[in-house]
């Protein structure tokens, strides 16, 4: 759970900074582990990225020697994703494409295990904030889509759409996504910033529509 | 009405010369798939020997379960008797590993086959399987548990490392190739499968060019 609420909130310094607390389950350890690396390679700390990897391979490793194949295979694509932002960081583009695209699909080539509420983080949403980091929303847009259609109604995938289809021009897409990011949070406590961001696209919408009529 | 003809009617004939044909035809196959093996296994390749020394390293972490033979095995298969406290076994594959780490392949074999029937969709049981069978030397069986263990899931990096030593065995390095390409692709942080392939493909092209 504290791993969903920083990584949902795309609170990356909290992320980063998230405790590693080892349990005697080397999957739920990877769990944090990515939470960890994610958000040191999104805050730009690269090395300790790197390490979380590297503590991460080992994890792995532990996995496949247990004969738990499925968890290894988690364990592969959440690294996989950390490298990702690494890459970016790094300035290989291709590289960090073809790391998020290959985690992204590995993923949803493999069903949810039980143990599982949900995915962690769909990484199909985080090859869409990947692209749209690496300036290619209409690509992005695409991937948040399909990403809704496995894990419908979430947040994070919304935001990602709204702003994709903002910057490809496709205001009927982006006040449609926006829109339902709003009607997500309705009976939130607080009001986020992305909330904030949503009904002035609404709002600056209207006010665009109405003065042409 | 149509006088009812004693004996079977031709549609029924049919049915039984194609059945008959089917079953020569499929015994034509196994009979020739039992020579393959068995001339493979009486006349080992040359370059077995050889070979073996070069790939004695890649054993080094597995001396203690398994004890180093004239055939090659990959280190994946370390601590292949071990279980983690908290994996929580199914009690036939836990009795499976540990019959792999006596090399008591039957009984790995057996136990592994229970196992199977209660985690169809389990691609590490099958990899055992496959295992157990090429240190038997049944090479056929031990390639179809292999690439079963690859159909339930396309991503199982020991199975495809063992699935490419066997195709060594066979002579087929173009195979072992194939597969090393695709190890490359799921291995893009870099891992030991991938490794002990590549050693072994370039220890049998080094035979090879002898």
């Amino acid at each position: 759970m504290p791993a969903r609420y920083v990584l949902e909130r795309a609170d990356w310094a909290g992320a980063a900074a998230l405790p590693m607390n080892t349990t005697q389950y080397p999957m739920a350890d990877s769990l944090i582990r990515f939470t960890r690396g994610l958000g040191m390679a999104r805050t730009g700390n690269l090395a300790g990225a790197k390490e979380e990897i590297e503590a991460m391979k080992a994890l792995r490793t532990t996995l496949q020697r247990a004969d738990q194949s499925y968890w290894a295979d988690r364990t592969d694509e959440q690294m996989l994703a950390i490298s990702a932002w690494v890459a970016l960081k790094e300035g290989a583009r291709d590289q960090a494409l073809q790391f998020m695209r290959t985690a992204a699909d590995s993923e949803d080539g493999s069903l949810k295990h039980v143990a599982m509420e949900n995915r962690l983080y769909p990484f199909r949403e985080l090859l869409g904030e990947l692209l749209l980091e690496m300036g290619q929303p209409a690509a992005a847009l695409n991937e948040f889509e399909i990403a809704l259609k496995q894990t419908p109604n979430r947040f994070r995938a919304f935001w990602g759409a709204a702003r994709a289809a903002e910057s490809t021009g496709d205001r009927l897409k982006a006040s449609e996504y926006f829109g339902k990011l709003v009607d997500l949070a309705k009976n939130a406590d607080t009001e986020r910033q992305e909330i904030r961001e949503a009904k002035a696209y609404s709002h600056r919408d209207d006010t665009v529509g109405g003065a042409r009529k | 009405m149509t006088p009812r003809l004693s004996g079977p009617r031709p549609a029924a004939v049919k049915s039984e010369k194609t059945t008959m044909i089917r079953a020569i035809a499929l015994a034509t196959t196994l009979g020739a798939l039992a020579a393959g093996v068995a001339v493979y296994t009486t006349s080992p390749p040359g370059w077995r020997g050889v070979i073996t020394p070069l790939l004695g390293g890649l054993d080094r972490r597995a001396e203690t379960a398994i004890t180093p033979e004239d055939w090659p095995i990959c280190s994946t298969m370390a601590s292949v008797a071990l279980d983690a406290d908290w994996a929580q076994l199914d009690p036939d594959f836990s009795a499976g590993k540990k019959a792999l780490g006596a090399e008591d392949w039957n009984g790995a074999i057996a136990a592994l086959e229970l196992a199977a029937l209660r985690d169809p969709l389990n691609a590490d049981i099958q990899n055992y399987i496959g295992y157990a069978y090429r240190r038997l030397r049944q090479l056929g069986a031990a390639i179809g548990h292999y690439q079963q263990a690859l159909m339930l899931n396309p991503r199982h990096r020991s199975a495809h490392e063992h699935l490419g030593e066997a195709y060594l065995v066979l002579g087929e390095s173009a195979k072992a190739e194939q597969l090393l390409v695709a190890l490359g692709n799921l291995c893009l942080i870099p891992c030991e499968e991938y490794d002990d392939l590549k050693r072994a493909i370039a220890a049998y092209k080094r035979l090879a060019a002898r």
